[in-house]
Order: C-alpha cells, then structure tokens, then sequence
C-alpha cells in the first residue's frame, strides 16, 4: 500500500499513522488560521471567515440535494472538493471510506484484527451512554463544537433557529447515539431492507442503483445517530465524509463494473434521469442532473438550485466562480461535468460477478435506444 | 435617486382548490367543483405525474403559494438628472441584469381576490440584495378586454412596498466606478421600495407577465401635508365616445404618480390605464399619450419636454410601466401641481382627454389593508387619512363605514360605528369580529342555510369592510379592506395532558385538509411523497418533529418557513403545540 497514490482506501486497513494523519487534517481544517475562507463573521450580506470545516456545515445546510437525481453526483463533488482541501494540509492523503458492511466499533483492520473507529484518538466518542453521546475529543478541544459557548455565538440543533445559524460559530453540540451491532442488523431491528454492495451494484439503471444505494446512506446515518441522524445538522461531524466516501465508493463501483463501460459517459449514466430538473422547493426539493451544482455555481443563474442560500466565496464579494482567470478550477458545471462522471480511485474489492443479476441486455437496450 | 425598470415573466403555484367554499379534499372522490370533471380526483396518489397532477390542481402541490420571477431582467434605468441609459443611450452594466424576487403571494380570503406578499427576497444580480416588506395586492383590473380572453388570465394587479436589509453585492467587472447605478443608488439603500404590476397569469402554466421599478421610498406626504405618493388618477368624466369605444369602457382603469420631491421627478404608473384590446399584446390602436401639467389652474407649457409615450407593449416592456419625467422649473411651488392625461389618435388634429386627478382621495397604512382578526376581537384602530386637492382635508367630511357581504363566508366583520364627521382629515376606526366559537345564528350563504354556535372549523370567514367619503352610494373616494376573521383557541379550557388529537388538534388542521389537497408532498426517487400526514397523531409523538411545528407555527408571518404558509392559524393554536413539548398528547 503506498501512502500518497491518490486511491481512497478503507479507513480500518490504512496504517494507524495514515489515520493520524487523515484525523490531523481533519482538525487544521478547522484551526489552522490559513484555512479560511475571506471575510469576516459579522460581514453583511454574507458571513465571511468560516474555516474550511465549518463551510462543509453551510455548504450542506446551504442546499438540499437528497432523494433526487443529483443526490450522488452532488455529494461526490463535495468529497472530491473536501479531498482537495485535506490535501492542503498533507498531499498524500485521500478521503478514505468506512465500509458500513462492518461494525465501526470492531471493523477489521489489514491483519482481519477488529479496531474501534470510535475512540478519542480517531473520531471520537459514538456510545450514547458515554457523556449522553457527546463526541468529545478529539473534536471539543479542536472546537469542532462548543456546549459552552459565550451568548449567542453558537449554531442551534435546530435547523430553523436563524439566531443561532452563523457558520462561522460552532455547534453546540455533537452527539452520536450508534447501538450495538452492524448497519445491517440496525436495519433489521428497523424493518427496513438493507441492500449489500452487490444488491447496489448489480442494479440495471442508474435510478434502481441510487434509490437502493441513497436508502442504505440514509439508513447508515440514522445508525450513527444523533447529529449526524439528522440532515440539516450531519455535516457538523466528521465521520460524515467517511460515510459519503463509502456511497461514492459503491457509486464508483457500479460506474466500473465490467462490461458497462457507457456508465462513465455523461451522455448516458444517468439514465431516464439525464435530463432531470429541480422540482419541489427548500428544504423539500428534488435536485436534477441537469441543475447547476450548489452553491458552488452560486445564485442568479436560471440554473442554479432554487431556494438556494449564498454561501462565500462563491458569492459576493468573493465570487470565485464568476473569475475563471483567478479560479480556474471554480468552473460551473452541474452533475454532466467529466470531473463528476469520471469516478475517483478506490481499493474497491473485487466485485462478485456471478452473484449479480444479470441485466446487460436490457441496459444495453434501455441505453441506446435513448440516443 | 435612480429608478431602475424592470419587465418580465413570474411563476406563481395559485393553490386553486380552494377558491371554492364547497370543495372537501378529505373526501376520497373529491374532485374541484370548479373544474367539474369528476374523473379528476384529487386524492393523493404517489403513481400520478406532474402533468397528471396539475390537470387535478391546477398548480404545483409542491410549491403552494409560492411567487417568484422568471426571465425578470434590469431594461431601463433612469438617473437622478433624469436621463436614462436607452434614450440617452448610458452604457450600464446593470441594465441587463437578472432581477430574481421570491415569496409567498397568500390569498387573504380566496374569494375576495387579493393576495398579499410575505417572506419576499429579491436580488438584482451583481448589484444588490435585500428583503420585501408585506404588500397588499390592489384591486384587480381588467387588463385583457378581450371577447375571446376570460378568467384570471384578463386580470392585472398592483404591489408597492418598501424594501429592507438592502446589500450592495458588486459581481465582477461592476463597481461604483462603472456603474452609474450603484454609485447614486449607494445613500438610499435603507431606503427603498418596489413597485409591481402583474398581469395575464396562465393557469395553465402558472405563469404571468411582471413589470415594475425600483426607486426611492416616497413619504405619503411631505411635512407641510402635501400628497406625495400615490396620487390616483381617475378617467374623466367629459371623456369623447370613440376613446370610451377603443379603450373598452367602462370597465375601471385607474392610474398614479408620484412625486420625487428633492429630485423633482414624476413618476408616473400607466399600466392601469393603457389595456389591452386582444391577447397579441396590442394596446389601444394608434393612439399616443401626453402628460400635462398644471400650477393650480394654469397649464405649464412642455412642449419642449416631450413628456409623450406611446403606450405600445416594447414600450412597457422597457419601461417597467412607469414613465419618468423632470418637473419643469416653471413650477416653482409642488403644492399646486396636478397632471393631466390626454390622448391622441393618428388621424386626430387635437388631443382628448383620458385621465385626470380627482378632488378627493383616502389613503390608508399598509398595516391596515387587510386585517386578520381572532374570533370576537377588536382589530386596532385603523387610521385612513382624506385628502382633498392632494392636501390633507381640514374641511368637515362624511365619513360611511360598511361591510360587504360575499358568496363564500357569512357576515363576520364590522365597523363598530356607521359613519362619522371628520374635520382634521383623519379617520380612526375599529373592526368588530364575529365570534366564530359562540355565534347566535347567521346566513351562511355557502350552505344557503343557518349557522350557529361553534362554527365549523374547517372553512374560512372573512369579508370586506369599506370606508366612504361624503356620499354613501356614489363616493367620491373609498377604500376596501379584507378582512379575515381566525377561529381562536382557549388552551386554557383544557386540562394538563387533556390535549386530544381528535379534539383539539384536528380541528386546528381540518380548513388545511379541506382546502389543500397533496398538503406537505414533495419528489424523491422519481415519486411523489408525503413527508407529513396531519390526519396522523404520531407526527406529534415524535419530539423533533413537535419541536419543529412548533416551532414553525410561531415564527412570525414574514419567515418563509413559517406554518402554516396561508398564514391564517386559529389564533392560540401554536400554544397547544408548545404544551405537547412536555405533555401527553390524548390519542
């Protein structure tokens, strides 16, 4: 395994140091005085000087991309934004993944020796029992929340409490509340059906896959619990991103399979969904593949996704995305872009082909008779 | 101050299921009585499309209430000498720009035909943000008069209102330095306001045609008592039969000015007065408009000013609907001054006349245009100003106070006095709500039959209240205020942990369950879904859901996420919400 090769990898079979480091970058995100956005907290119209962990908060709670078309495209720009962003503290790091096959508490490491995600060493407290579920370190000292903070300067749990909503503060809290067992026997105990890796895979179209996959997510965040369990707030803890690392990689998966090749074609991933616009309004909105991604195109476009909130720097006076001279990599682009079709690198094990359904015939069909 | 026009399209998601009294959503055959078509049902079903939908609703469910511009863009601006940038041919960066305005356009009662504007954002792109105030729609004109245009696509309406927390958000390439805009409108941020005409809405669609501007906030008087903002203009009585013939008289056309006093600008708002013949667009055919002005009785001479306008639909489309001129140096006192309008066919050697100033006018606080009132209160006093001759009536004035009854609720709003005799020129009146939980018995015109005691919940009350001056039948100014009368909840009455979902909670959701079918539904993976029942109790079993009703219920009217969206809760309900947080809820 070589530490720097760009390929995100599963975070338990990574060396104890790469974790390390991936937790480091995770806290100067948010510390490092140079890891902020411009502008200041109590800037007019938009808050300005949020670091780069807080912003991932806004950016989320900004836009509302779930249960729609754009649900995976959007999220695998974030990670690849938040990727970049780690890579600003050390180059050889990428954003690995928990494999929500397995128990973050006992999840095997590279030797099949279970290790605990959980621990103030990595990510932090997620026993419900523990200090009633408060994260702790290595996140209260980092100031990744604050449960005592002074006055008003503090974001609620809430999400429609708009006086305590500044990105620039921190949460009062973070919580987790994850009960004993796996992903799939917490969905069990929900009767709610629980899709394997394969079941997602296999999937014929693109809409069959991300229904199956958007539901196994959803589910993995209600298993963690508490600020994370709820969509408005869940970018405020970390082990968020190994989550959205996970579905990438699964979304990755279905893109490579063998034999499926026009999966990385931004003319036909999507599907029946190709075309798709936003429909419904914020916070209960269905984001389409061909609406802009937010807020990264910013707000004023006709294309942009409705109900969007500013969020800077793409937004005044920063507008990064309207200076393609300064910000070349801040182009607008929505979920057809290559750099969203064209999946990252994973260690993805090895698929099990012959337990799929098989489906080729009629995506092949389904597919070109679109053209 | 610089006037910035602007012209376009809106969508608006007119939730016209219940602008019949007698539709019931909660039915499961429910259909629109005013559609008529009983295959239509209106019974939530996940498998339906959006096209399927709409036939049934005329609207999008997901986006009830919901106003917001499209293709809105910057056409004229108009600068504090009075030049503008398309006739003076002024390179602008803002001209062209997106004008982007959100809210939620409420019916006030729905068969009274007025709407009102809350949560409103706008943005003009690269130049500025900032919230709108509450507006009232004005009354509704006839704007198509068409024999083969009907319904609300003939219809037109006016907002005006101040703007608040105004930003200047300067995108690149556009600064103080290059636009002339951003530069003089930069000391009147704080104080600014919207003008909005809005016409031919196609419900087919659910879109319209938007015109307006945006210019400095004008006081309703100056601080010797002159009239400013909003002077009507009437149609003149002496007006020739072939201009009553081409302009489809006598349906009501109305117009207004105003009065820029330190930049000495007149404003002028002809959208109500210039209508449309057909449905292609075509406004009175060859005819040109002329402005004239008047120092008291003497006619200022502005032959040179070219104050003229065609009238054509490019035209309204750049301007916005208001025409800009400077007040000539011959009129060297305001007090004095009053406009004419007069027209001029092709063919004609002379000028006729169209519009004119009446003698007296009412003005009233934009708080008071539409009042919502609790079962058996008292709204506060409502204070209407008279002016006569554009000053403020220092004359003894009639005063007639009326209710007016409707097709869809019964009489449940009075004044508490009949008339009275003004002599300062203002007016102080109160409203007297029906209540609605103890009712002796009263005409229901919706059920043609008798109602008594509580009356039912799921249906809405409210009528118009007028105020008359100087004749009861033929006044000569009146003002018309909606009003809503809430049923009103006594929390109270009911013991602790004694909140029943059947009895008490219910009750607070059933005029929404009626009136608004496919309530709370939203799009994911491909369907339709109901992301939350009223009609279950579990919703308030579960705490952050609770939480978070109640939260909505108690936001003020002017957040967007405030619930509900028709902005017309039974007073005190939101109480019971907040009790559940730490009661039992009776199942």
């Amino acid at each position: 395994m070589t530490f720097g090769d760009g390929i995100r990898r599963n975070i338990a079979k990574v060396c104890p140091d790469e974790r390390n480091i991936l937790k480091q970058a995770f806290i100067a995100l948010h510390t490092n005085q140079n890891f902020r956005y411009p502008g200041k907290r109590n800037d007019k119209p938009f808050v300005g000087g949020v670091s780069y962990w807080f912003k991932q908060d806004e950016i989320h709670q900004a836009t509302h991309v779930h249960g729609g078309p754009a649900f995976l495209p959007w999220h695998r720009e974030l990670c690849n934004r938040f990727e970049k962003l780690l890579r600003k503290y050390d180059d050889r790091l990428s954003l690995y993944y928990w494999d929500w096959n397995t128990d973050p508490t006992a999840t095997p490491d590279e030797q099949g020796n279970p290790i605990n995600l959980f621990t103030k060493d990595f990510m932090g407290n997620a026993d419900g029992d523990v200090n009633e579920g408060d994260a702790g370190e290595p996140w209260l000292s980092a100031n990744f929340y604050d449960p005592h903070p002074k006055g008003d300067r503090y974001r609620g749990v809430d999400p429609f409490d708009e006086a305590h909503s500044n990105p620039f503060d921190p949460p009062i809290e973070i919580k987790r509340h994850k009960p004993a067992g796996t992903l799939e026997s917490f969905a069990k105990e929900f009767n709610q059906p629980f899709y394997s890796d394969n079941d997602i895979i296999s999937s014929c179209t693109y809409t069959g896959m991300r229904n199956k996959l958007e539901h196994v997510h959803n589910l993995a965040h209600a298993y963690i619990g508490g600020t994370i369990g709820e969509p408005h707030t869940s970018f405020r803890d970390p082990f968020v991103f190994l989550i959205h690392s996970n579905v990438d990689r699964i979304f990755a998966a279905w893109q490579r399979r063998p034999g499926f090749e026009w999966r990385l074609d931004p003319k036909y991933v999507y599907g029946l969904e190709s075309s798709s616009v936003a429909i419904g309004t914020h916070p209960h909105i269905s984001v389409g593949i061909t609406t802009l991604l937010s807020p990264w195109a910013g707000v004023g476009d006709p294309r942009a996704e409705p109900g969007l909130r500013d969020v800077r720097p793409w937004a005044s006076p920063d507008n990064w995305h309207r200076q393609p001279k300064l910000y070349p990599e801040e182009k607008i682009k929505d979920s057809r872009d290559p750099s969203i079709v064209i999946p990252p690198q994973y260690d993805a094990p090895e698929i099990d082909i012959k337990s799929f359904n098989l489906c080729e015939s009629i995506v092949k069909d389904n597919v070109w008779s679109m053209t | 101050m610089p006037i910035l026009h602007f012209s376009g399209n809106f969508n608006f998601q007119l939730p016209y299921f219940n602008n019949e009294p007698k539709n019931d959503a909660r039915n499961p055959d429910a259909y629109d009585l005013l559609i008529g078509d009983k295959n239509l049902k209106v019974k939530f079903d996940k498998n339906l499309t959006p096209a399927e939908v709409h036939q049934r609703l005329l609207c999008d469910p997901t986006k009830y209430f919901e106003f917001e511009f499209s293709e809105v863009y910057v056409r004229r601006i108009t600068y504090d000498d009075g030049s503008c940038t398309d006739r003076d041919d002024i390179f602008d960066p803002i001209v062209g720009k997106r004008v982007m305005l959100k809210c939620l356009l409420v019916d006030i009662s729905p068969h009274l035909e007025r709407g009102q504007f809350f949560a409103g954002e706008f943005r003009v792109v690269d130049a500025m943000i900032g919230k709108v105030n509450r507006a009232l729609q004005s009354k509704v004109y006839t704007n198509i008069r068409s024999e083969d245009a009907r319904g609300f696509f003939t219809a037109a309406g006016h907002f005006e209102t101040t703007l608040y927390d105004v930003y200047s958000i300067e995108g690149p390439g556009i600064s103080k330095e290059n636009s002339r805009y951003l530069k003089e409108v930069e000391d009147v941020l704080d104080n600014l306001k919207i003008y909005l005409h809005v016409s031919r809405y196609d419900v087919s669609k659910n879109q319209g045609n938007a015109y307006g501007y945006i210019s400095r906030e004008v006081p309703e008087a100056n601080d010797k008592g002159l009239l400013l903002n909003a002077r009507p203009l009437i149609v003149d009585s002496d007006l020739s039969t072939e201009v009553y013939n081409d302009f489809r008289l006598p349906k009501v056309i109305e117009g207004s000015y105003d009065i820029l006093d330190n930049e000495r600008m007149l404003a002028l708002r002809y959208l109500d007065f210039v209508p449309f013949i057909d449905t292609n667009y075509h406004t009175p055919i060859g005819y040109k408009y002329f402005v004239h002005l008047f120092d008291g009785q003497k006619e200022i001479d502005t032959k040179k000013m070219n104050l003229e306008f065609s009238g054509y639909h490019n035209e309204m489309l750049q301007s916005g609907g208001v025409q800009v001129f400077l007040i000539p140096k011959e009129v060297t006192d305001l007090s004095n001054l009053t406009i004419k309008i007069r027209v001029k066919k092709d063919d004609w050697k002379s000028e006729s006349s169209l519009m004119i100033e009446p003698n007296w006018n009412l003005t009233l606080d934009e708080n008071y245009k539409a009042m919502k009132i609790g079962s058996g209160r008292q709204s506060p006093p409502i204070n209407a100003r008279i002016y006569l001759n554009n000053q403020l009536a220092t004359q003894p004035v009639k005063v007639y106070f009326e209710s007016k009854g409707n097709e869809s609720s019964p009489l449940v709003a009075n004044f508490t006095k009949q008339e009275d005799t003004i002599s300062d020129g203002n007016i102080s009146a109160i409203i007297q709500a029906h209540d609605l939980e103890h009712s002796e018995e009263i005409d229901d015109p919706v059920t043609e039959g008798k109602l008594k005691g509580n009356l039912p919940w799921d249906r809405y009350y409210g009528n118009v209240v007028s105020i008359k001056i100087r004749d009861r039948t033929n006044p000569d100014a009146q003002f018309d205020i909606p009003v809503r009368v809430l049923h009103t909840v006594n929390p109270g009455n009911i013991p602790k942990n004694k909140i029943s979902f059947k009895n008490h909670i219910l009750p607070l959701f059933s005029y929404y369950l009626r009136y608004y079918p496919w309530l709370h539904v939203t799009v994911a993976m491909c369907q339709y879904v109901q992301f939350l029942d009223l009609t279950d109790a579990s919703i308030l079993k579960d705490k952050d859901k609770l939480a978070e009703i109640a939260t909505r219920l108690e936001a003020d009217d002017d957040v967007w996420h405030r619930m509900p969206r028709s902005r017309d809760f039974p007073i005190n309900g939101h109480i019971l919400f907040e009790r559940l947080k730490k009661e039992d809820l009776l199942v």
